[in-house]
């Protein structure tokens, strides 16, 4: 007491934190959490690599070298491997057609960082008006709505994003982007069943706040309220969601890839280069490794960046700082 | 709550009539048909063979013969059939095989993989989420941290490869080629490990996450103060309460279990209904599709309900309406 007394006497300002706001406050969470960083460091690498990596590379990834393959045996050449007569060196080796692994891994994080982008567009074009319809409207509504995401979430994922891939293989939508397109759409429309869920019951909490209650009397159209109120105030565990979704997709494309769905050749997805490399596994392992290592640290850096941003953006951790 | 589980069994014929005719009607939209092979057929054979197997029909027509209320051929309706009879229809793959035989077959070799690596996900995920929970920060947090992010990063088919190529072909230690389980146990060792490696992590993701919550409650605080053990509180109190938001898990992971395992049925060629799945849907072979559908969806609607009551019963707060 006579602490603050003496110090307001004294004309010196007490000691206060700027306040920075929520989002302020879980910026600062995040850059202490040492993981995320790492993890967000490397998402915007492979981001930088996805769209100039191309640019950059003196070949594309479906030039073939086959001379250089025949040259050495009929063999993929090896990391760093020297060529007689050539003055170029492939820093990740070829694969079995001469095609630089380098170039082809470029190709792969591109199609990953798609993948990433349009599914999660998708997720949420459709989760977010499904489960904000559901929270508000109530009733009916909500029953009706919450039984289609019932039938979805009971679909096997793995089978529709199959039919629906063989199914419109050959039309127009499914030569889109090399056959990409579909896939990512596939995979968004059995993946929105969560974030419908989660945007449902974030506003279903929301709205009995009294910010709410009283924006309501005022008169505020309903439209307003779900869009100005209800939805920024949920978009915490949104962001989190999105992030966390992510590596799922990434890895359903691998796997779709893996097996022969999706993604049309010479297109290098990670996944279809495993397969590629497959059958050499145990003569040249470059082949599988690197795309494999490739695909682990994506989802790894997406999951340390979600976890993040979760311990950032989670409410009861206010105490920690 | 015998109502709540009466009530969601019913909703289950509803999602799974939905679920036949959205697989039935994209099934029938791949284009080509089940005698699509690599040398064509003559016109007359296709359309004999269509006759007899009643893929002449209209869609319609089809799907109820499918299902079995009534028997359409050709004009003539008669009774029953199909499903409600029994029979599964034919395989368009294996000709001198029925639907009923193969999935016979091959069911409980799936199911047989899939409780196994189930409960080694369990028997080694807990443990591994109490035990980062327990070191925070620590060790022991770090270590499993990141034998989890690895575990949920890891494509199944890169793990599976890996371990064959370690285990099997370098080590030589076990078998790659997994028959049934009484003619050769050793052999699934490694269907098992490579099966249950992304539900080990999640399960162990989770359970840390929430006993790290549960270590925050106040009763926890109590049970300190009042001198009570420490082995006894994580024991009796922590372990317990932690346990049910991971429950709510268990839903997803044991579907994850049944329909993940073809990858592994595939690679480790493991004679179960998994491996007919990818190939049935690529070979068009109708009567195998819908019936794996049905099972899958089955499997995963029958599973939620039981992690939902389980649910209920462990947590005495949580009420059915």
């Amino acid at each position: 007491m006579t602490e603050q007394t003496g110090a307001i006497e004294a004309g010196v300002a007490l000691e206060r934190r700027k306040s920075t706001g929520l989002w302020g406050d879980a910026f600062r969470r995040l850059i202490r959490n040492r993981l995320a960083i790492l993890g967000g460091l490397f998402v915007i690498f492979l981001a930088l690599l996805a769209s100039i990596g191309p640019m950059v590379t003196p070949w594309e990834y479906f030039d073939q070298h086959t001379q250089e393959v025949i040259s050495n045996n009929n063999r993929p050449l090896t990391p760093m491997q020297q060529v007689e007569g050539l003055d170029h060196v492939h820093v990740l080796g070829t694969d079995n057609l001469g095609r630089d692994m380098l170039s082809r891994l470029m190709d792969g994080a591109r199609i990953s960082m798609m993948v990433a982008l349009v599914v999660q567009a998708v997720v949420l074009f459709i989760g977010i008006p499904v489960g904000a319809a559901a929270a508000w409207f109530g009733g009916r509504i909500d029953t009706f709505l919450m039984r289609i995401t019932d039938v979805v979430y009971a679909y096997p994922d793995l089978l529709f994003i199959i039919l629906l891939g063989v199914a419109f293989r050959e039309t127009f939508f499914g030569k889109a982007l090399d056959g990409l397109l579909l896939v990512f759409v596939a995979i968004g429309l059995t993946s929105w069943v969560t974030m419908a869920r989660l945007v449902r019951g974030q506003l279903l909490s929301l709205k009995e706040t009294e910010f709410v209650e009283a924006a309501k009397a005022i008169g505020v159209s309903d439209r307003r309220i779900v869009t100005r109120h209800l939805l920024p105030n949920a978009l915490g565990p949104i962001i989190v969601a999105v992030t966390l979704g992510i590596p799922t997709a990434i890895l359903a494309e691998a796997t779709l890839a893996f097996i022969g769905i999706g993604v049309q050749a010479p297109r290098a997805s990670w996944g279809s280069l495993v397969a590629d490399g497959q059958a050499y596994l145990r003569s040249f392992p470059h082949m599988v490794l690197f795309p494999a290592i490739a695909i682990a640290l994506a989802l790894i850096s997406f999951t340390f960046l979600g976890d993040g941003l979760r311990d950032a953006l989670d409410p009861k951790l206010k105490g920690k700082q | 709550m015998l109502t709540y589980v009466v009530r969601r069994m019913l909703w289950i014929i509803p999602v799974l009539f939905f679920v036949s005719v959205i697989t039935f009607s994209l099934m029938h939209t791949v284009p080509g048909g089940p005698w699509s092979r690599e040398k064509k057929l003559p016109e007359a054979t296709v359309r004999l063979l269509n006759d007899k197997y009643g893929l002449d029909e209209p869609i319609v027509a089809q799907y109820l013969n499918w299902v079995g209320p009534l028997h359409i051929e050709d004009g003539s309706v008669a009774c029953c059939g199909g499903i409600l009879a029994g029979d599964l229809g034919p395989s368009y793959k294996y000709i001198d095989r029925s639907v009923n035989q193969i999935i016979g077959d091959g069911i409980l070799t799936t199911m047989q993989l899939g409780l196994m690596a189930f409960l080694l996900s369990v028997a080694i995920g807990l443990p591994l989420g109490i035990i980062a929970a327990l070191g925070h920060n620590r060790l022991p947090d770090y270590a499993a941290t990141f034998i989890s992010v690895l575990g949920i990063s890891t494509p199944t088919f890169v793990s599976s490869m890996l371990l064959i190529v370690v285990f099997g072909v370098v080590l030589g230690w076990l078998p790659v080629n997994a028959l049934k389980w009484d003619t050769d146990p050793t052999a699934w060792i490694l269907p098992i490990i490579a099966l249950s490696l992304f539900p080990i992590a999640q399960v162990a993701r989770y359970t840390r996450a929430s006993m790290l919550e549960v270590t925050r409650r106040d009763y926890v605080r109590t049970a300190h103060s009042k001198g009570i053990g420490q082995r006894t509180i994580v024991i009796v109190h922590m372990v317990r309460n932690a346990l049910i938001p991971v429950v709510t898990i268990l839903g997803p992971v044991l579907a994850f279990l049944v329909t993940g395992s073809f990858i592994i049925e595939y690679i480790f060629s493991v004679p179960g209904i998994g491996r007919e799945y990818v190939s049935s849907i690529t070979q068009r072979d109708y009567g195998l599709i819908m019936a794996l559908s049905m099972f899958y969806a089955v499997t995963i609607a029958v599973l939620n309900l039981v992690v939902d009551v389980l649910y209920a019963y462990i947590d005495p707060r949580i009420r059915y309406s």
